[in-house]
């Protein structure tokens, strides 16, 4: 990536740029695999402890605390299984690919601390079935650990047992959603379940499962090398560490981007990705992908991009993918595109969101196609309102986003459909 | 009480009320005389939350819940749509959604006037429709069976149908396919749903999408009368509901019972009912005059058949009662009595085929015996079935023991031939036909060498001489040890085999278990009950025991002939001898296990009265045939194989001038002289008379016990559900179900031959002819053969299989 | 309305009206490869190896026909329409057989602003398709989010992606592809790998383990 004026914060992205970060040799001639010796003479509980006090929070989107999902593995259920979710699937971020494609053995270090810290001796990453080269990375990684005995049997000669199993997706992005995803590795149609049970008890194979994102673990070993204090030394009080934060749309310079949590949306936007491409003006930008649950206007760069800080302004973090829009681009398009993909991906059990999407996306079409009707607005905010909290998984709730967000920032767009009998914008 | 049995508290719209821990909010509401609407929910399926429908508000949660899935919790308030705009608007909005894409086929479409969707959209549903736009299209309708119509565009995706297929049949051939909008029932294109309970899904279909090829467009639900009824077509003991349209059945539906059939039934029950109306239905008394036969009034025919009997008696020639076991437990007890009381002997029989003493005993035994219910499955620890393909022979039955193994309880199956039906977790003990009782004979040795002392004389003297193989030591601990939780369920197969039958009984007893004897037929307990046997009076009791024959005197005010009567088969070897031979709802020439000697034996017999619902092999050849009323056109009682009497209720009025079988038996008693109840209420007194309270199972004589034939290969049949028997007359899209025949032979036995080999298979008593097909479901040396129309082949017999010259 | 597979919404029942006539039994190292993948997975939890085995089968016949799901459902003990239920769910499995080369165009719109669907239209115009069929080598499909979006716009020639690409040089390549070309290494420097091969490492036969 070219360079910008602001620094990042690297952490989990400090090898992107070494030529061999990828590789056992390279991985380790950066302090790879220390953690995790560290955390092999250490008890289960004493490494829960450190991840509980850093603060750590999920990067798939949910924001749940880690140490404390861990910690609801009960001690007597066994077998246990720990599984990577790398189905990265939401619109506009590509950190986990990056993550996966560049510093593999940093997956595999993370998931193995947390693997041995639940008593899993076996560890699943279900990769997406589109990430070709994400996977063989991972591939080559795994069989580098497997010769090199930091996989297998009685890794790094502790007498633990660890084994690695690859599992691709097939083209779903429901099955980014945990329980769907368990599904999917147990050969079934990757629709979620029914919780109570949780993962957590009853989770891959009706076993206790911890699920986290390939971000999430790739943040473990640094915890453990340096200490909670030092990850709570990043970011804010209730969102600590850093973050990878994914720039693209109509930006001059997208890419991944890792800063502390609290950096304003301003400074990764304008600064990190040098603003909205060919000079023009930033019309919305989400500040958590096509599932932030609201889109932001130019009057929201300011806001410091946590958890926290986003909720209290009206979205949602998710996974941290920034995606920008310039005054030219016509909302309604994007967000017909944004509504066509969650029909498409709905896994169809639940009616509001297999019925309602269905009925937004030609809602919308109707709007492109000069049909748009001054009702309609108020219909799809009601259709918006009879799939949130009343679908069956978030699915459904992220799915009106676009046109919840639209309908509410953009009411004139709409308008202008319909007056000029079709889309006035070319792009 | 501990804190899990403890009710909880909740309130529903104001109104407070205890429930069971664990009981979900829709089934709460319920109690208290609250329906909050549903697609996906039923009571007998798991949980699965999908539709949305039965959303409701609970205090403290933001998001409304979905009242299927949650279980309520203790202090917990809920409000449903009368109380929470919350749930109102959401239901509302749901059903708004169902129908963007539904079509308006109402008018044509058979679950108008009784659809849950209809019915939700009226009370819980928005007016109108905002929906402008295209909606989903499908093609429509296509069948998935032959009976069985799928209609995709009506489907709200309840997946009622996937599941119950999964779970409660175990038949997945429909499933859910593509994904979102695109979702659809589906089959595999040559892999059609053909399971034996896929009626049930229609039923259960809270729309149209799924409906019956029998019953596509003949009536609306309120053009129809209905009559709770009980199904005669096996002895599970379904209760149904009779449906009638301008003086026609035009369709059967399943009742919920918990106790008996959940709200099941096999497609056998369900759509093969045309036989009732079919135009071969015999519909007015005929005799033979000068060798034909001519319709005469009932008055002339009951008055030839009475005089005949009279005249039988003066000439000192006995008669003679042969009945069939599809028989209403009033007929059974009528036919019972008036051999007795009015024919004056004891030659009576109700069976296909004749069993060893130990079928005396245990038929003896079983009326006064506590045996197995459904209740018993329900709770058992091991449920072990010999003798028997449930799925074959008593479909809810094995619904009911495939649901208990769901929850965790081990079943074996012991047997020639793997059930046609899938239970978790079952395991199978190969037995060749006719080995069972040597099989049990060893069982009840390996029990004695593990310590138990429950064994009684009969089954110690024929396990002399024993050694317990291998299968018969890991029955045994099976067995043992499960005291009290154990159910034998037992089928007719295995009467055939001298010993068998008794040494189960035995052998249940001695572990403390439950037993369990599974008929084929509808009546057959019931005609045990009745003492439709040459030794046995109502009630269990025996014909010579003075104090048993002293209290029907009692009743009857005619004491039972004291001495033993003829079974079946001697009855037809001499019956020449005979003054008349009775049939009542039996067809000797066709079922009997040597069906020449039935037909024989009618030929012979001076004076043949027919009680049945056609002209078959048997009553074609009869000198009086008297038109019976068929299940559905008249009332009574049926005890299903538990001994649970069940109401039968007229649906239909009879075809022509049929009556019940036990009101033409009163007319020709009367008219003979001899006094006779004449209605049911009647007959119910005298039974009620007779009862005899069930006790705990004492051991019956086994007798001698022999060695099965080893080497080469045995012939295992049995008759399949979907057969070719006279009941299924009409039922033609339910007989495009029916699977093919093959031989099954194992891969071991194959000797050179492959799957699709056209073969012959004979044996001492018939032959068939067939493609073969190599299965490990067969034991070895066992040749497979389905029972159908004109094989004659026995299970047990020495078989040989050889190659068809085309 | 058409879906995103450009799939008219009245599919036909699972295998009928597919007009290609159905494919041969499965090999004998696909039976192999096939127990190695149950094998990965604890006792009594072969339907795991279900979807890898459905890329298996894709690997040897070009898509996932009916005969495969037969066999599939034979091998782990399931009813054809329980496999038939799972291949449909999933886009990555085909009906029909693809090319030497799928390409899949992302037109999300991240990738439409930098020209995805222009690029998505230019190439159904050349190859003279629609999305969802085939010409010749060529398969062509437009798809959801890639995940790539700093590389906008993305397309992907049997998951390889390629990065900012004009729309006249995607075209190029793609066409290039069709005459019969091998194709260009793509964004992360390695050349895609035929589709067969493609499926069979995605099956997981070539994994460590």
């Amino acid at each position: 990536m070219s360079t910008s004026t602001l620094q990042q914060t690297k952490v989990v992205t400090q090898r992107f740029d070494t030529a061999d970060g990828a590789t056992l040799d390279g991985y380790r001639k950066t302090g790879g695999y220390e953690a995790l010796k560290k955390a092999l003479s250490m008890t289960p509980d004493q490494i829960i402890d450190i991840v509980k006090t850093s603060g750590l929070r999920g990067r798939g989107g949910a924001g749940f605390p880690t140490g404390t999902k861990w910690s609801f593995i009960p001690k007597d259920i066994r077998p246990s299984y720990l599984v990577c979710n790398a189905d990265e699937g939401e619109p506009g971020t590509f950190k986990d690919r990056e993550l996966m494609e560049r510093d593999p053995h940093q997956l595999i270090e993370g998931m193995a601390i947390g693997a041995y810290s639940i008593g899993s001796n076996e560890m699943y990453i279900f990769c997406r079935g589109e990430f070709a080269y994400a996977a063989r990375q991972l591939e080559r990684a795994a069989a580098e650990a497997y010769e090199a005995g930091i996989l297998g049997k009685n890794i790094m000669g502790s007498g633990y047992d660890l084994d690695l199993i690859i599992h691709r997706g097939a083209g779903a992005y429901i099955c980014g959603e945990e329980t769907a995803l368990l599904e999917a590795i147990e050969g079934r149609r990757g629709q979620p379940r029914l919780r109570p049970p949780f993962p957590a008890t009853h989770g891959l194979f009706a076993k206790p499962t911890v699920v986290n994102n390939v971000e999430t673990f790739a943040c473990v070993p640094h915890i453990v090398t340096n200490g909670a204090d030092w990850f709570k030394g990043f970011g804010t009080e209730k969102s600590p560490g850093t973050k990878m934060f994914c720039l693209s749309g109509d930006v001059e310079r997208p890419g991944n981007y890792e800063v502390p949590f609290g950096t304003p949306a301003r400074d990764l936007i304008e600064g990190f990705a040098g603003g909205v491409k060919g000079g023009k003006k930033l019309k919305a930008f989400t500040p958590g992908g096509a599932s932030s649950t609201q889109f932001f206007g130019p009057d929201k760069l300011d806001t410091n991009m946590d958890w926290e800080s986003v909720m209290a302004a009206g979205s949602l973090l998710g996974t941290g993918a920034i995606i920008v829009f310039a005054e030219d681009v016509c909302m309604i398009r994007a967000a017909l595109r944004y509504t066509r993909f969650y029909a498409h991906e709905s896994c169809g059990k639940c009616t509001p969101c297999r019925e309602g999407t269905y009925w937004m996306v030609n809602t919308l079409e109707r709007f492109e196609n000069g049909g748009g009707r001054p009702e309609d607005l108020k219909i799809m905010d009601d259709v918006a309102g009879n799939i949130i909290g009343r679908s069956f998984c978030a699915l459904g709730d992220f799915s009106i986003a676009p046109v919840t967000s639209t309908i509410k920032l953009f009411a004139s767009e709409y308008k202008d459909h319909i007056e000029k009998g079709g889309c006035p914008f070319d792009r | 009480m501990t804190a899990e049995q403890a009710p909880v508290n909740v309130t529903i719209d104001g109104v407070d009320v205890a429930v069971p821990a664990g009981t979900l909010i829709i089934r709460a509401a319920e109690t208290i005389g609250k329906y909050i609407p549903r697609f996906c929910d039923h009571p007998l399926l798991d949980p699965l939350g999908a539709c949305r429908q039965c959303l409701v508000e609970v205090e403290g949660q933001r998001k409304p819940l979905t009242a299927c899935t949650t279980p309520v919790a203790e202090g917990m308030v809920v409000k449903t749509e009368f109380a929470s705009d919350l749930a109102r608007d959401g239901q509302k909005g749901v059903l708004e959604f169902l129908l963007i894409n539904h079509p308006l086929d109402c008018p044509m479409c058979d679950k108008g006037g009784e659809c849950p969707l209809q019915d939700q959209a009226l009370a819980y549903g928005p007016g109108g429709s905002r929906y402008i736009d295209p909606k989903r299209r499908f093609t429509k309708p296509v069948p998935i069976s032959p009976l069985v119509k799928l209609d995709r565009e009506r489907c709200v995706l309840c997946a009622r149908c996937t599941r119950f297929s999964d779970q409660i049949a175990g038949d997945p051939f429909i499933e859910l396919f593509e994904r979102g909008a695109l979702e659809q029932v589906a089959i595999f294109e040559d892999e059609p749903y053909e399971s034996i309970f896929s009626g049930n899904v229609i039923q259960i279909c809270p729309v149209g999408a799924l409906t019956s090829s029998t019953f596509r467009f003949r009536a609306r639900p309120f053009d129809m009368t209905s009559a709770d009824s009980t199904c005669n077509r096996c002895a599970s003991g379904c209760r149904i509901t009779a449906q009638m349209r301008r003086g026609e059945l035009v369709r059967l539906l399943a009742k919920d019972d918990g106790d008996v059939n959940d709200e099941w039934m096999c497609d056998k029950g369900r759509f093969a009912y045309q036989y009732a109306q079919r135009p071969e239905r015999v519909v007015e008394p005929l005799v033979r005059k000068n060798g034909e036969f001519v319709a005469v009034s009932w008055a002339e025919a009951i008055e030839v058949v009475a005089g005949r009997i009279t005249a039988a008696r003066e000439a000192g020639k006995t008669s003679a009662v042969l009945a069939g076991q599809q028989l209403l437990d009033e007929d059974a007890y009528a036919l019972s009595r008036f051999a007795r009381t009015v024919l004056a002997t004891n030659d009576v029989d109700a069976r296909r085929a004749i069993g060893g003493e130990d079928e005396d005993g245990v038929l003896a035994a079983i009326p006064k015996t506590i045996t197995a219910t459904n209740q018993d499955i329900d709770s058992a620890k091991l449920v072990v079935t010999i003798g028997v393909d449930l799925h074959e022979e008593s479909p809810i039955v094995f619904l009911r023991v495939r649901k208990a193994a769901r929850k965790g309880i081990a079943v074996r199956e012991i047997g020639a031939r793997r059930s046609a039906g899938r239970v978790q977790g079952s395991t199978w003990t190969r037995c060749r036909p006719g080995a069972e009782a040597a099989l049990l004979a060893g069982v009840a040795r390996a029990l004695e060498s593990r310590g138990n002392s429950g064994l009684d004389p009969f089954t110690r003297a024929a396990m002399q001489g024993v050694e317990a193989t291998a299968e018969a030591q890991e029955l045994a601990a099976a067995l043992q040890g499960v005291h009290g939780s154990v159910v034998v369920l037992a089928g007719e197969q295995l009467a055939a085999v001298p010993g068998a039958l008794g040494l189960a009984w035995n052998i249940t007893a001695a572990v403390g278990g439950t037993f369990g004897w599974i008929p084929r037929k509808a009546g057959a307990r019931g005609a045990a009950w009745a003492g439709l046997h040459p030794s046995l009076l109502p009630g269990g009791r025996s014909v010579d025991n003075d104090d048993d024959r002293a209290a029907f005197g009692e009743v009857w005010g005619i004491d039972p002939p004291s001495k033993r009567g003829r079974d079946a088969r001697a009855i037809l070897q001499d019956a020449s001898g005979l003054g008349v031979l009775l049939l009542a709802g039996v067809d000797p020439a066709t079922d009997f296990q040597d069906r020449e000697l039935g037909a024989r034996g009618i030929d012979d017999a001076p004076f043949v009265v027919a009680l049945d619902l056609f002209l078959t092999e048997s009553s074609r050849r009869a000198d009086v045939v008297l038109p019976a009323a068929a299940v559905y056109e008249r009332g009574g009682t049926l005890q299903n194989w538990e001994g649970r009497p069940q109401p039968v209720r007229m649906a239909v009025p009879p075809a022509g001038l049929g009556q019940s079988d036990f009101e033409i038996v009163a007319q020709i008693a009367i008219e003979a002289g001899v006094q006779f109840p004449e209605t049911v209420e009647a007959l119910r007194k005298e039974m009620k008379a007779l009862k005899v309270t069930p006790a705990a199972a004492r051991p019956v004589a086994v007798g001698k016990i022999e060695n099965a034939a080893s080497g080469g290969l045995v012939l295992a049949t049995r008759r399949p559900l979907i057969d070719d028997g006279t009941m299924m007359l009409g039922a033609d899209a339910l007989a495009q179900t029916a699977a093919p025949l093959f031989v099954e032979i194992h891969p071991d036995d194959a000797r050179g031959l492959s799957n699709g080999d056209d073969v012959f298979v004979r044996t001492a008593s018939g032959e068939a002819r067939g493609p073969v097909r190599l299965t490990d479901e067969v034991a070895r040396g066992v040749v497979f053969v389905p029972g159908h129309a004109g094989f004659t082949g026995r299970s047990g017999e020495t078989a040989m299989v050889e190659r068809a010259e085309s | 309305m058409t879906d995103i597979q450009g799939r008219w919404m009245d599919t036909p029942l699972m295998g009928k009206a597919y007009e290609h006539a159905d494919a041969p039994p499965l090999s004998q190292r696909f039976h192999e490869e096939a127990r190695k993948l149950i094998a990965r997975y604890p006792a009594g939890q072969s339907r795991s190896a279900l979807l890898p085995m459905l890329y298996l089968a894709q690997a040897e016949q070009g898509y996932v026909s009916p005969a495969a799901m037969r066999e599939i459902g034979d091998l782990l003990g399931l009813t054809r329409a329980q496999v038939g239920a799972v291949a449909t769910f999933y886009t990555m499995f085909k009906r029909d057989p693809q090319g030497k080369w799928l390409v899949s165009v992302c037109t999300h719109p991240s990738c439409a602003l930098a020209g995805g669907k222009q690029l998505k239209d230019r190439l159904e115009q050349e190859l003279g398709i629609s999305c969802g069929e085939t010409a010749g080598d060529v398969s062509l499909e437009e798809v959801e989010c890639l995940c790539a979006c700093d590389g906008a716009p993305v397309f992907s020639v049997n998951y390889e992606n390629y990065e900012r690409m004009t729309v006249d040089d995607a075209v190029d390549l793609v066409k290039r592809l069709h005459t019969g070309e091998q194709p260009p290494p793509g964004a992360r420097g390695e050349v895609p790998r035929e589709f067969g091969p493609v499926n069979h490492r995605l099956s997981g036969a070539e994994a460590p383990r």
